[in-house]
């Protein structure tokens, strides 16, 4: 997770880690929208970049639907111990793009919020030391990235929508608060935690969270996308090329023709 | 030759593997922008989409597969006949 060093320059300009106004700490390498990206280009062209998988033939409470891979990573000691939440999700065919939209924030933060939760059990802690399960800047800048991959917006102007702050302002704040590091503070939502910022007080108009990241509303699960229970579909259904029924529930069945 | 360590960080979340190794080299943008292209090409990447280079304007080449995708950005900050010169791989597994 990072550090206050994060959040000096690197020598190519990216600062990986600062105070915003309007969206309070923004881990930079989680608002990176290569993730979000590569869900994004299963939900548009309804396929998952799998072959086997987009091959199926799927149904979704007796709708059809496709299939979508996607989850998220952790890594420590240079990768030498990683786990993954990556797992299939099913969705229904021919939704307009404002569905598509909400299913893929439901998938994104059901993702996100298993990703966090099992960072801070065992085995997990293992790897993650328990510390940054849901630190504060976690799920919002989860957000920010997904915003900027499927709203078109660059990371500089994802920087200029949540109001950055000063290297130099950034560190203050850091070093009146959080003295034992962005863990040490939990945010299991998706509402900033924010800090007292002059910077902010003298340069901001408007302080609150951008309406953008409220835009899209998540889709619940069961109607339009669930999570196959067992995590991944049964190779032997996929090796077979039987056709698939899934339940609301994620219950996964090879469907008689 | 003024060559910096390589500065890892590890998948986290919604974050890919990330590394960045800066050097200064004796050239210009467009050729540097050229030749590691090229480089790219040979290791299987291509150049950087429309979309890519709009959301991470610095987005040289990428490569996307089953399970994987790959991107490589390039900083260049020239001045006289030297280039100080930043990449930057991004690697995702899902």
């Amino acid at each position: 997770m990072a550090s206050r060093s994060d959040i000096q320059p690197d020598s190519d300009g990216w600062r990986r880690l600062s105070y915003t106004c309007r969206c309070g700490w923004i881990d930079w390498g989680h608002a990176v929208p290569r993730g979000p990206r590569k869900l994004k280009s299963q939900i548009d062209t309804e396929r998952t970049d799998w072959p086997e998988l987009g091959q199926l033939n799927v149904a979704l409470n007796g709708a059809p639907a496709y299939i979508v891979n996607y989850g998220q990573e952790m890594a420590t000691a240079k990768g030498a111990i990683r786990f993954s939440t990556t797992r299939h999700w099913v969705v229904r065919k021919g939704l307009s793009l404002e569905a598509r939209r909400s299913v893929a924030l439901g998938i994104f933060l059901n993702a996100s919020y298993e990703f966090e939760r099992l960072q801070g059990t065992f085995p997990f802690t293992l790897v993650s030391g328990g510390r940054s399960s849901f630190s504060i800047e976690d799920l919002v800048s989860n957000l920010v990235g997904f915003y900027s991959a499927f709203n078109d917006i660059s990371q500089a102007r994802m920087r200029l929508i949540c109001g950055e702050v000063s290297v130099g302002e950034s560190f203050r704040i850091w070093d009146e608060h959080l003295a034992n590091g962005l863990a040490a503070l939990r945010n299991r939502t998706l509402t900033p935690t924010k800090f007292a910022c002059p910077e902010c007080d003298a340069t901001q108009s408007d302080a609150g969270f951008p309406s953008l990241f409220g835009s899209i509303s998540a889709a619940a699960p069961g109607v339009l996308w669930v999570r196959v229970k067992h995590r991944f579909i049964d190779g032997r259904l996929v090796n077979a090329g039987r056709a698939i029924q899934v339940s609301s529930d994620g219950d996964v069945s090879a469907r008689t023709r | 030759m003024d060559v910096s360590p390589v500065d890892e960080d590890d998948a986290d979340g919604n974050m890919p593997e990330m590394a960045a190794r800066s050097f200064r080299l004796r050239s210009d943008a467009r050729n540097l922008s050229r030749f590691y292209l090229e480089r790219c090409r040979k290791v299987g990447l291509s150049e950087a989409s429309k979309e890519s280079a709009q959301l991470e304007a610095t987005t040289l080449c990428e490569a996307s597969q089953p399970g994987s995708s790959r991107a490589v950005l390039l900083f260049t900050d020239c001045s006289g006949e030297a280039c100080r010169v930043t990449l930057r791989v991004q690697w995702l597994r899902i």
